[in-house]
């Protein structure tokens, strides 16, 4: 009995929230906010890419940059990752595609929040319209997505462990003295 | 008694479907970079329990909908009714706010009247055309901006559509004291208040956003070399840094991709940027950094022509729906055609 329903359950856990995520990507830009500062949340970011497996080719230090040219700014990086045998395969098949790879990722500070911001890949589906291509755009959405829960997760988990830890210094500092 | 499993089985699944649109995970996804994710704005108004209260349920329907054409809010047609009140719920239970209820009634004034106390009395934060300011759309918190929060755009149609004339009335009135709009119940009579009305509905400025892209148009433009790769490569070095242009150290498309063997040299990225532009950009829209800084790839492909490959703005510029950003890309499109020009004669 169990081996009958199995299909038709993940079927019916499955298919609402795919219908759902599916409606739902409308913007072309993805974006998360933090409640971190930028620093740490840049760590957690790098972090979450690596785990789902790309590769971080290069960090575009770009306050550095502007801040060498003599203007104010807070925290404004930009990281480039991907994977070397789908960079690969899509230069190949679509040179024209070069433009937007590797994937770019913006963390910038707004005062002691955080800012992450991407392309959503699925916006140049449209012009790239073969299969292989197109599941390549749909993977990296959803990595993306687990990439920003990830991160957001950390975060909430960061920020309950520093009140833990503030309130355990407070509770620390009303004891009396021995 | 074998039925029982399969009874159940249903039973969770129409829970689990009754359950509809989480929306408080919609709320995360589509809005909270703007609207924070407590709800206190930033780049997007505040949408706090004090906001709320003074609008209906269709207004923030149709916003979502609409959204501000040319003022960074997407419009989000894609998302379902059901999507959409499900945020609306999400944002009501969690300010405890409930939704205002207004008369469908619309006012009777004069525009011409409405002219001289718009400009009296709201133009210092609204602007004399009603877009809401000058200093910039999308301003970053990390930089300096003219307003804690962003003066709505009243003139602009995805607020004149979504928007009632008696939801405008009761803000005029009651003002939104916490974001600095006054009330002016006691200032403007109900006459005064119809005419303002009729004068910023007079105004609906179409976004002046890039006109629409041609069928065949694609993301990048590709333009052909007749020269060797190295020459090409440095034709457009040179051209670059005549333009006065900062130029950085060229980055192989697969570099720190793959291990340094076997890195495609035939794939090249020239990389430059103006400080001051840039700066001057990511002030107006702090996301540019997804599309910035300006790269053209050179590439040598299998049959040995060698193309040059410049991102299409006039397709990027769609991503930001920014109307102040409209200008800038034009001058960079020009820019960029300058460059690949020059290279490639």
């Amino acid at each position: 009995m169990i081996k009958l329903l199995k299909p038709l359950l993940l079927t019916g856990l499955l298919l609402p929230p795919l219908l759902w995520s599916t409606a739902a990507s409308a913007n072309d830009l993805m974006m998360v906010r933090l409640a971190m500062k930028a620093d740490i949340a840049l760590e957690y970011v790098k972090t979450s890419i690596i785990e789902h497996e790309y590769i971080i080719a290069h960090e575009q230090l770009c306050d550095g940059g502007m801040t060498g040219f003599g203007y104010k700014t807070d925290t404004y990086r930009v990281l480039f990752f991907g994977k070397g045998d789908e960079i690969r395969m899509l230069s190949d098949k679509h040179p024209d595609i070069v433009s937007y790879l590797p994937l770019k990722m913006t963390v910038v500070a707004e005062k002691d929040e955080t800012l992450l911001s991407i392309l959503d890949p699925e916006f140049l589906a449209p012009y790239y319209n073969d299969r292989d291509t197109r599941i390549i755009f749909q993977r990296w959405k959803n990595d993306i997505r687990s990439i920003f829960n990830d991160v957001r997760r950390g975060v909430e988990q960061h920020g309950k462990t520093e009140k833990n830890q503030l309130v355990k210094h407070q509770s620390n500092l009303s004891q009396p003295a021995q | 008694m074998s039925k029982l499993p399969l009874i159940l089985l249903l039973l969770a699944l129409s829970g689990h479907v009754l359950a509809g649109p989480d929306g408080k995970a919609l709320y995360i996804e589509h809005c909270s970079a703007c609207h924070h994710t407590r709800g206190e704005g930033g780049i997007g108004l505040p949408l706090t329990k004090d906001t709320l209260s003074s609008m209906t349920d269709s207004y923030l329907r149709k916003s979502i909908y609409y959204g501000r054409p040319g003022r960074v809010m997407p419009a989000l047609p894609a998302l379902s009714d059901a999507q959409s009140k499900a945020i609306i719920k999400y944002l009501r239970e969690s300010t405890g706010s409930k939704p205002a209820v207004y008369s469908s009634h619309q006012v009777k004034g004069q525009p011409g009247a409405g002219k001289a106390l718009y400009e009296e009395h709201c133009v210092k934060c609204h602007a004399a055309d009603g877009t809401g300011q000058g200093a910039g759309t999308g301003v970053t918190l990390s930089r300096e901006r003219s307003f804690l929060v962003m003066p709505p755009a009243i003139s602009n149609a995805g607020f004149l559509a979504s928007a009632s004339d008696e939801m405008m009335k009761h803000v005029i009135l009651h003002g939104r004291v916490k974001q600095d709009m006054p009330a002016f119940a006691n200032k403007l009579s109900d006459q005064d208040i119809h005419d303002v009305i009729a004068y910023i509905r007079s105004l609906n400025i179409s976004a002046v956003t890039p006109p629409p892209l041609d069928s065949d148009e694609r993301p990048t433009h590709v333009i052909e070399s007749p020269y060797d790769f190295n020459t090409t490569v440095k034709n457009l070095q040179q051209a670059i840094e005549g333009a006065n242009f900062r130029i950085f150290p060229p980055r192989y498309l697969e570099q720190g991709l793959v291990d340094e063997f076997s890195v495609n040299k035939r794939q090249i990225g020239i990389r430059f940027c103006n400080f001051d532009k840039l700066y001057g950009m990511l002030k107006i829209e702090p996301r540019l950094g997804t599309v910035l800084p300006c790269r053209i790839t050179v590439m040598e492909l299998e049959d040995g022509k060698v193309i040059l490959v410049v991102p299409n703005l006039r397709v990027i510029a769609r991503l930001f729906n920014n109307d102040e950003l409209v200008e800038l890309w034009d001058e960079m499109e020009e820019s960029l055609t300058d460059l690949t020009d020059e290279a490639t004669l």
